[in-house]
């Protein structure tokens, strides 16, 4: 593609996204690709190959498929986007695609919370710097259903389940800005690179609330009082290297007796504890010692790095892995950047967060070739190497090619937070005016177990090497996502589905919350309405009529062409048995959107 | 502290579809539910299933964010109370306020409970519910020159977060991936002649405590016949009619793909336990009436639940309840008296569904909690705590009686901290290892519940860990 068309399309995708705050997308007409004026509708079939170039929107049969291919594409990619970005994206190439994506700036969920907290909290007293952490979900929402840059969205919620804090600690409630100030900083961190990611995290001072390294003193000997070795734990087990040795293709080492290799002992836990020491808040007046929540609301002490307090930092001989030491007598923040520059060159790290992203983006089985093809690409100090590690894991040639037809094994159950947005994006949800989406994922995540930041644990919500009793553990393979596929919550994420689909009305009957959800007054009850109202059926609307085009247009835009023909012989049957164009559109969404076909991203 | 802005849900609409749901019942996965049924019809032929003398359940009641229970269960004789008053200052109760508790054995001082909780009071001088004192999270026996001198201390000690899972697992040094009622399902759930209902049940949705390798809470709610089922399937309307055939056709295909054929599964087999579920508890009645808080109606759906046990197909149970808004930083004195007293009427309530349903021999229900409070004041309220005192109801329970040794509350004291948090002096180990004795663990099996258990207790030993329950 040539540049000034390149840059054209990026131009329409950026007036696209503009648009969708209004209360019409219009049309756009382009070259390659997608609505054209004045095409008459007809029929669609992907499966006979004779509907020619009678198809929807004017895209003929081997458009077609190249649409269905970026759909899968962005499926991986993003959180889901509607039909004009499908199409856009087929006509760009991935490529493209991509250098656009990480050209994109960001919008600061924490900017977004404060413009919450001043329209609706601020009645309530809450400063400017204590934003209750609810907020934090609303804010998160509101920034996904408005912001272009797709890829960093997903990309900072793919880290915030490797380097997870979650928004319970009773800390985070009542400043939920610790939880905001740690997301734009994941955000700010998805395109650059390891090192970087790694530094701020273990200095930010939500993670040192979090796992509680933020004033945590050097040891005292004469009270026989040790270092907490909670980070020093938790920073190689799930953040950098892993519990096992492994190869550069991710697979495990054995030893000499066949056995597998551990990476650290508890020995060398005490030693990286010793790391760990002297961080506090920062912020004026601020001590060893003194809580940040405590500072006055300072901004500083809830957003800014944690700060070395020498006095109380361990200075002795630290010896690392694999024989390397740190000297005596280094300034703290030295021990830390060195410590946290030996873990990101360590042998593990490359494969270890490599497979990690492979298995949040594409796969939950990546091959030993498709990880070490990533791992090859992962430079932990070299500036912006995400992005390449983002290229190889989406261009991939075991990502690019869906064989559906042997193996099986390739794909991942969509974590129920996905087909929440991946409904939404399709869809053009957009927020609402007045109450901006406060505790549109309570519920939510009451019933499907997921939501942004509200992992149970530093465990994230599922385990990478889970694997459900049946036929995948049998098969000796994982499926991650399937730990929160409980009878709870897979009949409560199907109900979701009814909730905003079908019932186009209030949902949250459904909450099996814990605790007594306390009146706010006038605002109890309010309907959360998801009708056509909020979101935007034209495109399906427009073939409503014509089953065979409308299923193989919510094929695309939803399943990524996956839905099977016998899927849709029994979805289109049922919808056939409907006249309302209301009630045909919506059965048809709430049967694929519960679909094996579709919940499971091939 | 501020905490506010979740809405309250209406709940009509809900119960409605409930209903709608179980219409149709018998017609949907018919193969599965068929599969069910036998299991559930064949278990008056099993011989360990005469279950009204072969029935236990634990109904633990979780109060969340950290009860200041020694306000709720405090000194009555002058010296104690004067210490109390000394200590809490303005946080503390009048001496005449306090209902007396008259144990039969104890006699280190003289107790009261809580104004609120004169049904409790009641309980206990029935000789059906019991105190156990200044019980807490401990990773070993701990005393105040130990703590001042590196002793292995829980994980987190003062925080919320920890203290409430460690309650919930038992095993304080560690974030620890399962509650002890979750290894308790590991264990006994094959006892259970219907493998596919869990031997966990939450009535406050997903746990810790519930949690176990293989083990996972089956959650219900308080209204309607409890389970969760797919909403409008099998309901009368045309669409849902449609729609009942259609989710049918996609579920029960044969997929090639096994990421597919596990989801379908896994729905399947949710719908059809919901559709057993709700078959036995949407007719299960009682007359015993309840109040209308959450904690009152989630109990009443425990009881609606134990009752239809037999069509249920199981013979041991665990119940778990959340009952949460104890963090009483602020207004303790207005708000505990009032979440005691839902408290007290919830659990009397419950004992008394289980006299309607002879149960009462068959059921032991305990509450557990974060962290007892500060004993001083922060003007209008406590702060965190750690060693508290904790309720145990039921027939079996040698009740009218308090366990362990309710401390002196004098600041400096040999089990005080600083700022009024006092050294548990008996473990949440010892607490949950007498309860799973009289659940039916050996002795032997203890170490797997309770990895710290011998630091507490000879497993060895013919006594009981605290000796509450008739083992």
């Amino acid at each position: 593609m040539d540049q000034s068309k390149y840059y054209l399309f990026w131009l329409l995708l950026l007036q696209l996204v503009a648009f969708r705050q209004n209360a019409q997308v219009p049309h756009l007409d382009f070259l390659g690709a997608g609505h054209t004026n004045n095409v008459s509708v007809t029929t669609s079939s992907a499966s006979n190959g004779t509907a020619g170039d009678q198809t929807i929107d004017g895209f003929d049969i081997e458009n077609e498929e190249q649409l269905k291919d970026a759909s899968r594409f962005l499926a991986q990619a993003t959180f889901g986007t509607d039909f004009a970005t499908i199409q856009m994206t087929a006509a760009m190439g991935y490529e493209a695609w991509l250098d656009e994506q990480f050209a994109l700036p960001t919008l600061s969920v924490m900017e977004r919370m404060h413009r919450q907290n001043r329209a609706y909290d601020a009645a309530d007293g809450l400063p400017e710097e204590s934003v209750y952490s609810g907020r934090f979900r609303s804010a998160w929402l509101t920034n996904n259903l408005t912001s272009p840059d797709l890829l960093r969205q997903r990309m900072a919620f793919n880290l915030s389940q490797i380097m997870v804090i979650n928004d319970n600690s009773d800390l985070f409630t009542d400043v939920g800005n610790f939880v905001g100030y740690y997301y734009d900083m994941l955000l700010r961190n998805s395109f650059g690179q390891y090192k970087n990611l790694m530094m701020d995290v273990t200095l930010s001072p939500a993670m040192g609330i979090f796992l509680s390294h933020i004033n945590n003193p050097k040891a005292n000997e004469e009270l026989n009082i040790r270092p907490d070795e909670n980070y020093a734990r938790e920073i190689m087990q799930l953040f950098s290297i892993g519990l096992w040795e492994l190869n550069p293709n991710g697979t495990r080492k054995y030893d000499s007796n066949g056995q597998f290799i551990p990476t650290y002992n508890n020995d060398d836990i005490k030693e990286f504890a010793q790391v760990f020491t002297g961080l506090g808040s920062n912020g004026e007046e601020a001590e060893f010692g003194t809580p940040p929540d405590d500072l006055g609301g300072q901004v500083a002490a809830v957003r800014d790095p944690m700060q070395m307090y020498e006095e109380q930092h361990d200075t002795s001989e630290k010896h690392l892995l694999n024989g390397v030491v740190l000297p005596a007598n280094q300034p703290g923040l030295v021990d830390i950047e060195q410590t946290i520059d030996h873990l990101a060159t360590h042998p593990n790290t490359a494969p270890f967060i490599a497979k990690a992203l492979i298995q949040m983006f594409t796969t939950s089985n990546p091959s030993p070739s498709y990880v070490q093809a990533v791992a090859s690409v992962f430079q932990p100090t070299e500036p912006g190497n995400f992005q390449q590690v983002l290229r190889t894991i989406l261009l991939h040639p075991q990502a690019r090619t869906c064989n559906t037809t042997e193996g099986y094994t390739f794909g991942k159950l969509r974590a129920p937070i996905v087909r929440l947005m991946n409904f939404y994006k399709a869809f053009q949800l957009r927020p609402n005016a007045y109450h901006d989406f406060m505790n549109e994922l309570y519920c939510f995540g009451q019933n499907t177990g997921q939501a942004p930041m509200a992992a149970p644990s530093v465990f994230n919500f599922y385990l990478p090497d889970y694997a459900p009793q049946g036929p995948i553990s049998q098969s000796y393979l994982v499926a991650p996502e399937f730990q929160i596929l409980n009878s709870t919550n897979a009949i409560g994420a199907i109900n979701e589905v009814e909730a905003r689909v079908t019932a186009g009305g209030t949902y949250d009957e459904f909450c099996v919350e814990g605790e007594e959800i306390p009146d706010v007054g006038e605002d109890d009850g309010f309907p959360f309405l998801l009708d056509d109202e909020t979101v935007d059926y034209e495109g399906p609307l427009e073939l409503i009529d014509d089953t065979a085009a409308l299923l193989n247009y919510l094929d695309i835009l939803l399943a990524n062409g996956m839905l099977t023909d016998t899927t849709k012989a029994i979805i289109g049957n049922a919808i056939n048995q409907l006249q309302e164009p209301g009630e045909r559109l919506k059965l048809a969404l709430y049967l694929i959107l519960i679909s094996p076909d579709y919940v499971i991203l091939k | 502290m501020s905490r506010h802005h979740h809405k309250k849900y209406s709940r009509r609409n809900f119960i409605g579809t409930m209903s709608c749901a179980a219409v149709g019942s018998t017609t949907f996965f018919s193969t599965l539910f068929n599969l069910q049924s036998m299991n559930a019809a064949s278990i008056t032929n099993a011989p360990y299933l005469s279950i009204n003398d072969d029935y236990r359940a634990l109904v633990c009641i979780m109060l969340g964010g950290g009860n200041d229970s020694f306000n709720m269960i405090l000194p009555r004789d002058n010296a104690s109370y004067n210490e109390y008053a000394i200590t809490r200052s303005n946080m503390s109760l009048a001496q005449d306020q306090m209902l007396s508790l008259n144990p039969l054995t104890y006699n280190e001082k003289e107790l009261g409970i809580h104004p609120a909780m004169p049904e409790m009071q009641g309980l206990f001088d029935q000789g059906k519910l019991a105190v156990v004192c200044n019980v807490g999270t401990l990773v070993q026996p701990t005393t105040k020159a130990s703590y001042n001198n590196g002793a292995s201390l829980p994980f987190g000690l003062y925080s919320h977060a920890d203290q409430d899972k460690q309650w919930q697992t038992s095993v304080p040094q560690t974030n620890a991936a399962t509650g002890w009622g979750g290894r308790l399902a590991d264990l006994v759930q094959s006892a259970n002649t219907n493998q596919n209902i869990s031997m966990n049940i939450s009535l406050s949705g997903k746990n810790l405590f519930q949690l176990g390798q293989e083990a996972a809470e089956y959650s219900i709610l308080p209204v309607g016949s409890g389970s969760q089922g797919i909403t409008g399937y099998g309901g009368m309307s045309t669409f849902n009619q449609i729609r009942t055939e259609a989710v049918n056709s996609l579920m029960e295909q044969q997929y090639q793909d096994i990421f597919k054929q596990s989801y379908a599964d896994v729905v399947k087999a949710s719908q059809n336990t919901h559709e057993l579920f709700s078959a036995a508890v949407g007719n299960s009645t009682l007359s015993t009436t309840f109040s209308e808080s959450e904690l009152s109606q989630r109990l009443r759906m425990v009881a609606r639940t134990m009752k239809v046990r037999e069509q249920l197909g199981v013979s041991r149970q665990t119940f778990f309840i959340r009952f949460d808004g104890w963090d009483h930083h602020d207004e303790l004195l207005n708000n505990h008296n009032q979440m005691l007293g839902i408290v007290s009427k919830a659990m009397s309530e419950f004992q008394a569904a289980l006299a309607e349903l002879n149960l009462e021999d068959c059921v032991t229900t305990f509450t557990i909690s974060d962290f007892a409070r500060t004993l001083t004041s922060n003007g209008n309220g406590t702060d965190h705590g750690w060693g508290g005192n904790v309720l145990v109801m039921g027939s079996q329970v040698k009740g009218q009686e308090v366990y362990g040794s309710y401390p002196s509350l004098l600041l400096g004291g040999d089990l005080e901290v600083g700022g009024g948090v006092l050294i548990p002096q008996l473990s949440t180990d010892e607490y949950f290892a007498e309860l799973a004795l009289w659940y039916g663990v050996s002795k032997s099996e203890l170490v797997t519940l309770f990895p710290n258990i011998g630091n507490f207790y000879n497993t060895m030993s013919p006594q009981a860990p605290i000796g509450f329950m008739n083992i």
